[in-house]
């Protein structure tokens, strides 16, 4: 299986996305739910820990630290409080990126892939700012690529250097890595939903009710919103035999239909517990990740 | 009128164009898809609007391929556009030279302009496009003005220029020759110039003119069994005098009286070596005029220092000199030809005889052309077919064929940019899609 340490690595640098970082720098990307990482980060925990920051008061029990005891409170009410506090921990973020051939279009100008890139790489460096762990799962036909979370320095640059290496091609499945051990609480799932997005979503759901952070990002290309108007016949890069006249007569009802089934997509991952954005790829990256932190 | 000089070339251009129409009413187009990810939401509906559609840019982009490829094939094929007449016009060469008969002549040239249109071309020595009255106006100067002999290569060349500028407004374009044709008015080139003229020649034979002769005559005091004497009486006929002065030939040195009789005007007399019968023939070599050489064995005898040289022998001596003799001349001979074998008799000795019996200070053979060689001046060349001869010199300066060409471009530029642009993949399959 090819792994990003052993990988040759393609060519891919962090200097075509010089710009995009100095964008985003500064930016935070907190979670949607409480964190339940024992290490402290930037993230609300769900645990209650000794910090300053008063968070609640709770009646005292035995076993209890004495030295949590409010005191004055005790004076006051004659009764034993202990003094709460918020704790906060970091949140692992790991990036699940859809390389399936569908990603590769169009061919020309800035492709569904190239988004995927400048999205996860961006996402990664903000995450990784914040202090939390970072890695990524590329499922590709030859294996898969994967970057466990880390936090050390040059993981940014290694993620890069992971994606480089990959070229969509194929049809791999994402849903078979949801239902892994991933060692993340935060999913980061990037892609065009065209594969196994129902099995990507049960999965998705899963992760949510254990507790853990999934965001959704639905990437589209311009032409997928607008193809051309001219008449001609149009094929599935992942299936030889969908094949269809995209003519005037037609091309209303794609858009009728694409536009429902985006609607739907967004609803039933909301509905699941997700957040979901929807990218277009010719985008500008740094609007989309301002988009994508606000979910 | 419109004529193509490969004609060959628009035939094939005409079997591919067939080709081209064939293929496109067989071939069934498979549209080359665009790939697009979300194809599966667009409608499977049967796509009749698009068969259709694309039909219509079919047939147009069939009609350029035709239309360029025939533009293309008419340009190699090398058309001109010619306005012509259905009438015919005649080019006559008429000899205007010194041996040509003015009366027999005009006869001729007036027979044939009455027939058809006609362009007169004269000559002699050089030849010039008169009309008919200033024809007439030469041919009254007396035949002794008249002093260069007609050539017809000369001739030749200026009236098949001259043919083949007019046949693309004519119909039919002859031409003809008036003049007697000696042998010494052709030469060596004269052949290769009538190939030039792809269509039959006409020769209208006139009798050569009377040059001032009272009665043309061969006087040979040459016995039959002497080998001269056999060589002139074969040579010079009696019966056939034209174009030959009055002759005596003599062996040995001429009397007084033969000189007496060589001094009037166009006679000429001639001197051989005296015979002896003890000698023998002590000369392998050739004998040269400008008319041709013999080989043989000869008896060599001295020649006067003085005279014109008229012979060489191989070596470089002179064989026989020219001297004048009042207003005629005599020759004199430094050579015998053996009477053993039959050099004699050949067709070189012939010549030599014939050079020898030229009238004074000329060394033209005024002898007829022989009906052979004749028949060999008139037939057309083998292997040029008169339209595509003419047709490819006329093509030769046809703008036609550019403008053609560039035509044919523009219809294949035309047809790639209706075949390049987005919406023009060919049509589906007839019945609709999946």
């Amino acid at each position: 299986m090819p792994n990003a340490h052993d990988a040759p690595g393609g060519p891919m640098t962090l200097a075509p996305y010089g710009a995009l970082l100095d964008t985003v720098r500064g930016l935070t990307w907190p979670s949607r739910r409480r964190a339940s990482g024992v290490l402290p980060g930037a993230h609300e925990s769900r645990r209650r820990g000794t910090s300053p920051e008063l968070s609640e008061y709770r009646a005292y029990r035995q076993g209890d630290d004495p030295k949590q005891l409010d005191w004055k409170l005790l004076a006051r009410t004659d009764r034993a409080f202990i003094r709460l506090a918020e704790e906060r921990s970091i949140l692992s973020t790991l990036f699940l990126l859809d390389a399936s051939a569908s990603m590769a279009f169009p061919a020309r100008g800035t492709s569904k892939w190239d988004a995927t890139c400048a999205l996860a790489i961006s996402l990664s460096a903000v995450a990784h700012g914040d202090g939390d762990p970072v890695g990524l799962v590329v499922p590709t036909e030859r294996g898969e690529v994967e970057i466990s979370p880390r936090t050390r320095r040059g993981t940014v640059h290694e993620l890069a250097r992971a994606l480089g290496s990959v070229t969509p091609h194929g049809s791999p499945m994402l849903a078979p890595i949801l239902g892994r051990n991933l060692r993340a609480r935060r999913i980061a799932i990037i892609s065009d939903f065209l594969g196994d997005e129902a099995a990507i979503r049960r999965g998705a759901q899963t992760l949510v009710s254990q507790g853990g952070d999934v965001c959704a990002i639905h990437v589209v290309a311009r032409e997928e919103l607008q193809p051309a108007t001219s008449t001609g016949m149009i094929v599935d890069p992942e299936r030889a035999d969908l094949r269809r006249p995209l003519t005037p007569g037609t091309r209303a009802g794609y858009l009728a239909h694409f536009a429902a089934w985006r609607e739907e997509l967004a609803r039933a991952w909301r509905l699941c517990g997700a957040a979901f954005t929807e990218v277009v790829a010719d985008e500008d990256p740094a609007r989309a990740v301002r988009r994508i932190l606000a979910a | 009128m419109f004529t193509l000089a490969v004609p060959g070339f628009f035939v094939a251009t005409l079997v591919a164009a067939a080709v081209v129409v064939g293929l496109h009413l067989l071939a069934r187009h498979e549209r080359r898809a665009e790939p697009l990810p979300t194809a599966r939401f667009v409608p499977n509906d049967m796509a009749s609007s698009v068969v259709r559609i694309d039909r219509l840019r079919d047939l147009a982009l069939l009609l350029l391929r035709i239309a360029a490829l025939l533009l293309i094939g008419l340009a190699t094929a090398r058309p001109t556009w010619v306005r012509r007449t259905t009438e015919t016009m005649r080019v006559i060469l008429v000899d205007r030279g010194a041996l040509a008969s003015s009366n027999a002549a005009m006869d001729s040239v007036l027979a044939l302009t009455r027939e058809a249109q006609s362009s007169i071309i004269a000559f002699d020595s050089v030849p010039r496009i008169v009309t008919l009255a200033a024809l007439g106006q030469e041919f009254r100067d007396p035949p002794a003005s008249r002093a260069v002999d007609g050539a017809i290569s000369a001739a030749l060349v200026a009236g098949v220029r001259e043919a083949l500028a007019l046949l693309p407004r004519y119909a039919r374009v002859e031409l003809h020759i008036v003049s007697p044709v000696t042998r010494g008015a052709g030469d060596a080139a004269t052949l290769a110039i009538r190939r030039q003229w792809p269509d039959s020649l006409f020769v209208h034979r006139t009798s050569p003119a009377d040059v001032g002769m009272s009665s043309p005559s061969v006087d040979l005091e040459i016995d039959v069994d002497d080998p001269i004497g056999a060589a002139a009486r074969l040579a010079l006929p009696l019966g056939n005098t034209s174009g030959i002065a009055s002759v005596r030939m003599r062996r040995g040195l001429p009397s007084s009286a033969d000189s007496a009789w060589g001094r009037t005007s166009g006679r000429v007399l001639v001197s051989w070596p005296a015979r002896d019968s003890s000698s023998t023939p002590d000369t392998l070599a050739a004998v040269a005029t400008t008319q041709g050489a013999m080989v043989g064995f000869f008896t060599r005898s001295r020649t006067p220092e003085s005279g014109e040289a008229i012979a060489w022998w191989s070596d470089g001596e002179v064989a026989a000199r020219e001297l004048p003799n009042g207003d005629g001349c005599i020759r004199m001979v430094g050579f015998s030809p053996s009477a053993m074998g039959d050099g004699a008799l050949s067709p070189g000795m012939q010549r030599m005889m014939r050079r020898l019996a030229a009238r004074c200070g000329s060394d033209v053979d005024t002898s007829l052309l022989p009906s052979h060689e004749l028949a060999a001046l008139v037939a057309p060349p083998a292997g040029i077919t008169p339209p595509a001869a003419v047709a490819r010199r006329a093509a030769a300066r046809s703008w036609l064929s550019v403008w053609l060409l560039v035509a044919g471009l523009l219809m294949l530029l035309a047809e790639w940019y209706l075949r390049a642009r987005p919406e023009n993949a060919p049509g589906l399959p007839v019945g609709g899609v999946r």
